[in-house]
């Protein structure tokens, strides 16, 4: 008994000490200088396909910090005086246990994500749900039966993965999502002339680049017919040269050029280096740069029910597809979607209007302004939200994250975002900003009035 | 349980015994130690310049202008003409093709200068013009513009506002002369291979390329279109092959990138197509450019073509060097504007002569040369404890302070922001203001404890930060432009003051942790000048924690407001947290140490939260992606 309590006491000795708390500080400073530099550079550089941010939700890192809040705790408590000098030390530690308390539970607790308003005949479309970042979910629809909802890693982003079964459940893609036009970023060299083309079947203006006498196309994803079309058929409607570039359900990427005799070649395209090919009698080099998914959202589309969305820039979330299939099961038909999960806000937005205001005299953006109609279940208020000044919604904050396009928007895209525990982190921030001064400044003064007194060697 | 108490062990940092050694005193420790400090100092001072740094992460070497730079192209295949033709290499011109004579190396020609050595430059510096979303004056555009196209502000010693004009009005006499500056090696390297043989020898001196291999279609039509070329002009460089291609291939390649947008940046501010907005707009929208009256006569208005009119008749008098024409053209033409505006809409004369003056002292930099005074006033004053020297220290301390704090205010009443928006939201007002708020801080604290050396700390920090904005302000962001809406809130103001106080302290612990690690060096761990010098470096340590951690959680405040979130682990809010962890645990080491041991490792803890507060601004800034990314 003796020994297990003389062991126990070894413990909290060596758990509460300070040395150990520096150590265990010396660990987190190193950890968060090797998760913020290397995974932002990879990411910039798009070779690291996961949020930089995730490696702070880690198991190690969340591991460290709870280690170090216990040795403050134990460190505080067994080691600091109580009395007035040291007030502030307590202060601060206690400001500094209760600020990492509350945002472990803000960030577990947190709910966030999007809504969408899109503007129509009838006006702006109402605001009723939020779109969640962090959730992506496989909802299989059969008839009037409940979705099943399956929650889903985001997808890699690799076209080939579009073909067979991504995530072994017997299931067979057939199309990309209608929400997303795919596209090619190429540079073209024709003699003197370089450009750089964004090319995509869906988007209008980019369906081709027209040479002097030639034209060039990119059609992805070509079902078995059009590939055999596109290979075999007929091409006396071409009175010129045509390169259509192909890439998906036909293997590696490559250039087919059809003449007007009816000739076919393929080129292999291989990312980043350059191809050249012979188009109208010229000589042309044809780089691909990257493939995209471009957003589309037209006017009169209203909100999705459970589409995927992705509001944002897709550039800067690579990784995370965008698919609607469907499956012919042996009884039944289905609709198999991915999206985001969506949570209904306890209210209701109706947008009025928006307003770009820009500085006096010049066409700089000064402020996004969105006058709304909030109905909060009870009483109808009309609120403004603009850059720092949102609207709550319950337990949602809801303010500006984009307008497309900026200066008239036809759709705006708010951020809604709960704040669960928020006050405990600013008690915890004004206990540390109120904790520090006393400890460095105060403390001094009050130990000198009261004169020499046997010096601790903790706080 | 209560750990028993141990003497000697003061929390604040202030109770570390003296301990001399044998045969020495602690006078004259204080006198033989702190003689190194100004060479270490100044070393420090020239090497740790954050942007001065951050440049050299970019540029790389710099080629020599002489023949060694074909040599080094060849060896890094820049340049290199390969089997699969000119498309994807640099074009190699024979010198048999090219038998023009070599263009001459300097800008301007004698006759030229002599002509605008008799134009009056205060009317034309003080013209208004709108820049971003504010009337300011010509000088301030000029500065800008010609800087960015040839790399110096004032060449042949001219008013810049005159130099810039000479450009604009006489374009095109321009497109065949060494004008665009090419500051990196890898470009240069490329330019001294392809250029044609004509332009090299201009090119190794000045580094500068003609526009005209550079120049489209579209901008010589528009130069036609305007006035600002003939068709002698355009003769002149007929034969003047195009490297636009060329470059636009090499800027797919990684180490071309940052070279060719420079370049297009300063292509873009010879032709100046949008950037002279000196015609204001009757009903209030933005100002005109003459570019807008070229490519849409008739479109604008009799009031404005008016205006329009005086300005091609100052430019027809400009090019034909009638010198009495110009100026009185210019000295009348600020009625055509005040007529167009009001005169409300312009701003006051005085106001326009303190925005040339501010100018003039490379907005309020310069005055890195009394800090730098005073840092090394200050050295000799601690280095040899002589009050006079320090008193005198103090002084040029003081008043270069206060004339960086009246550049501070001119800068705040020129940019017309509100009251809760100082100029402290880029780099490079950052930076200004944070040795302002460092210097004011120190002016306190040696009020407090007449050291000497809160001062000195201080003024090391400023002639850094100060020297990079002064050598540096295109890439720190020396003009004054509209702030993104999202920055105007009071929280944000006050999150940027509380911190760059922080970094104004941090950065004031280097020098103060420099000197204690020579002294300790020198003199062991137990001289009174240690004991001092550790006390001032605790006091600022604490007061940068308390200012980094407080500035941290006023910045949470706002981007929960803003953003919808408290923190983001974005890099910025990541390594003021980690420079935040880094103080607290060299103050916390101290509890645990020997005290001999505690200045030294105090002052190791401060040169880490140091490299971490640099990392911040030049990794993170530069370099890294993120809300708060210059990159």
């Amino acid at each position: 008994m003796e020994t297990a309590l003389s062991a126990l006491r070894a413990l909290v000795r060596v758990a509460s000490s300070t040395v150990l708390g520096l150590l265990l500080l010396a660990l987190v400073v190193l950890y968060l200088s090797a998760a913020s530099v290397p995974p932002s550079a990879a990411a910039m550089a798009g070779l690291l396909h996961t949020a930089p941010q995730a490696l702070y939700a880690h198991g190690l890192f969340l591991a460290l910090v709870g280690l170090l809040g216990a040795n403050l705790l134990l460190a505080t408590g067994l080691r600091v005086r109580f009395d007035l000098p040291r007030l502030g030390a307590h202060a601060a530690h206690a400001g500094t246990l209760v600020l990492l308390a509350a945002s472990v539970w803000y960030g577990t607790h947190r709910l966030a994500g999007q809504s969408i308003s899109y503007r129509t005949a009838d006006g702006w479309t109402p605001v009723r749900h939020a779109y969640l970042d962090d959730t992506l979910i496989l909802t299989l629809r059969q008839g009037t039966e409940r979705d099943v909802q399956v929650p889903l890693q985001p997808v890699p982003d690799d076209p080939s993965l579009l073909q067979g079964d991504p995530w072994g459940r017997g299931l067979l893609v057939h199309r990309q999502s209608s929400a997303f036009a795919p596209a090619m970023q190429l540079a073209v060299t024709d003699g003197n002339d370089v450009q750089t083309v964004v090319l995509s079947p869906d988007i209008a203006g980019r369906e081709s680049l027209r040479g002097e006498d030639y034209v060039l196309l990119f059609r992805p994803h070509l079902s078995d017919e059009e590939a055999r079309e596109l290979f075999e058929g007929d091409a006396s409607a071409f009175s010129f040269d045509a390169g259509v570039i192909v890439v998906g359900s036909q293997g590696q990427a490559a250039v087919v050029v059809i003449r007007p005799d009816g000739q076919r070649e393929v080129h292999a395209l291989q990312p980043g280096s350059p191809t050249e090919v012979v188009l109208g009698g010229r000589a042309v080099r044809i780089t691909p740069l990257r493939f995209l998914r471009i957003p589309v959202f037209t006017a009169k589309q209203r909100e999705p029910e459970s589409r995927f969305l992705l509001p944002y820039d897709e550039f800067a979330t690579p990784g995370l597809g965008a698919l609607v299939t469907s499956e012919e099961g042996p009884a039944s038909m289905g609709e198999l979607i991915l999206s985001r999960r969506r949570v209904e806000l306890p209210g209701e937005l109706r947008l009025l209007g928006t307003e770009y205001q820009t500085y006096p005299g010049s066409g700089i953006p000064r402020d996004y302004v969105t006058r709304v109609e909030v109905d909060r279940g009870g009483a109808v208020e009309r609120e403004v939200i603009a850059l720092n000044d949102p609207v709550r919604l319950g337990p949602f904050q809801l303010s500006h994250e984009s307008w497309l396009p900026a200066s008239d928007p036809q759709m705006v895209i708010l951020s809604a975002a709960t704040a669960p525990g928020l006050w405990a982190v600013w008690v915890g921030c004004a206990l540390i900003s109120l904790g520090l001064p006393w400890a460095f400044f105060v403390k001094p003064l009050l130990l000198r009035r009261g004169g020499p007194e046997p010096e601790r060697s903790e706080a | 349980m209560t750990r028993p108490p141990t003497p000697s062990a003061g929390c604040h940092g202030c109770a570390v015994r003296s301990r001399v050694r044998p045969g020495r005193t602690a006078a004259n420790g204080a006198a033989v130690a702190p003689r190194l400090l100004p060479a270490i100092l100044l070393a420090i001072l020239i090497l740790s310049s954050p942007v001065l740094a951050a440049d050299a992460l970019r540029d790389g070497p710099a080629a020599p202008p002489d023949g060694t730079s074909r040599r080094s192209a060849a060896e890094t295949g820049v340049g290199e003409v390969t089997s699969e033709g000119a498309a994807t290499s640099a074009p190699a011109f024979d010198a048999r093709e090219d038998s023009a004579a070599p263009v001459a190396p300097d800008l301007f020609d004698a006759e030229t200068l002599a002509f605008l050595r008799k134009l009056h430059a205060p009317p034309l510096s003080r013209l208004p013009v709108q820049i971003s979303a504010r009337v300011a004056v010509l000088d301030t555009l000029a500065r800008d513009q010609v800087s960015q196209a040839t790399g110096e502000q004032a060449p042949a010693d001219l008013a810049p506002a005159v130099a810039f004009l000479e450009l604009y009005f006489n374009a095109g006499h321009y497109l065949g002369r060494p004008v665009l500056y090419v500051r990196e090696a890898t470009a240069r390297a490329w330019f001294t291979d392809s250029l044609p043989p004509r332009f090299r020898p201009a090119f190794a001196a000045t580094h500068r390329i003609p526009p005209a291999v550079l120049a489209d279609e579209e901008a010589l039509e528009l130069l036609l279109a305007t006035g600002r070329a003939d068709l002698a002009d355009l003769e002149t460089v007929r034969d003047v092959p195009s490297l636009r291609s060329g470059l636009m291939i090499r800027g797919m390649e990684g180490p071309f990138r940052v070279p060719i947008d420079r370049l297009q940046l300063r292509y873009a501010a010879f032709f100046s197509a949008d950037a002279l907005r000196v015609l204001p707009d009757p009903n209030g929208g933005p100002w005109r450019t003459p570019e807008d009256f070229a490519l849409r006569p008739g479109e604008l208005g009799p009031r404005l073509s008016a205006a329009y009119a005086h300005w091609r008749r100052l430019q027809t008098a400009w090019r034909s060097r009638d010198a009495d024409a110009v100026n009185g053209l210019i000295d009348t033409f600020p009625d055509e504007q005040e007529a167009l505006a009001g005169a409300e809409a312009l701003p006051p004369k005085l106001l326009r002569d303190l925005e040339v003056l501010y100018n003039r002292t490379d907005r309020a930099t310069i005055t890195w040369v009394g800090f730098a005074v005073s840092l090394v006033l200050l050295l000799f004053a601690v280095a040899t404890e002589r009050r006079g020297v320090r008193r005198l220290g103090l002084g040029v301390f003081a008043l270069s302070t206060l004339a960086l704090g009246a550049g501070f205010v001119v800068r705040w009443i020129l940019s017309g922001r509100g009251w809760h928006l100082p100029p402290i939201l880029n780099q490079f007002e950052a930076v200004t203001a944070s040795a302002l708020l460092g210097g004011l801080l120190a002016l306190g604290l040696e009020a407090v404890r007449p050291r000497g050396w809160f001062a000195l700390a201080a003024a090391f920090y400023a002639t850094v930060g100060l020297l990079s904005c002064f050598f540096l302000p295109g890439r720190t962001g020396a003009g004054i432009t509209a702030i993104p809406g999202i920055l105007d809130a009071p929280i944000m103001s006050a999150h940027v003051a509380v911190i760059i106080v922080g970094h104004a302290l941090v950065g004031m612990t280097l020098p103060i942790s420099l000197a204690l690690l020579g002294v300790a060096a020198v003199r062991g761990s137990g001289s009174e000048t240690l004991r001092v010098i550790d006390r001032c470096n605790v006091l600022v340590a604490q007061l940068a924690t308390w200012t980094v951690a407080g500035g941290t959680i006023l910045g949470a405040v706002w981007a929960h407001a803003a953003w919808g979130r408290f923190w983001g682990w974005d890099p910025k809010e990541t390594w003021a947290l980690i420079t935040v962890l880094i103080l607290l645990a060299t103050l916390h080491l101290r509890f645990v140490v020997p005290p001999r041991s505690r200045g030294t490792l105090t002052a190791v803890g401060c040169l880490l939260a140091v490299g971490a507060m640099l990392f911040n601004w030049i990794v993170v800034n530069y370099l890294l992606p993120g809300l708060h990314s210059y990159a």
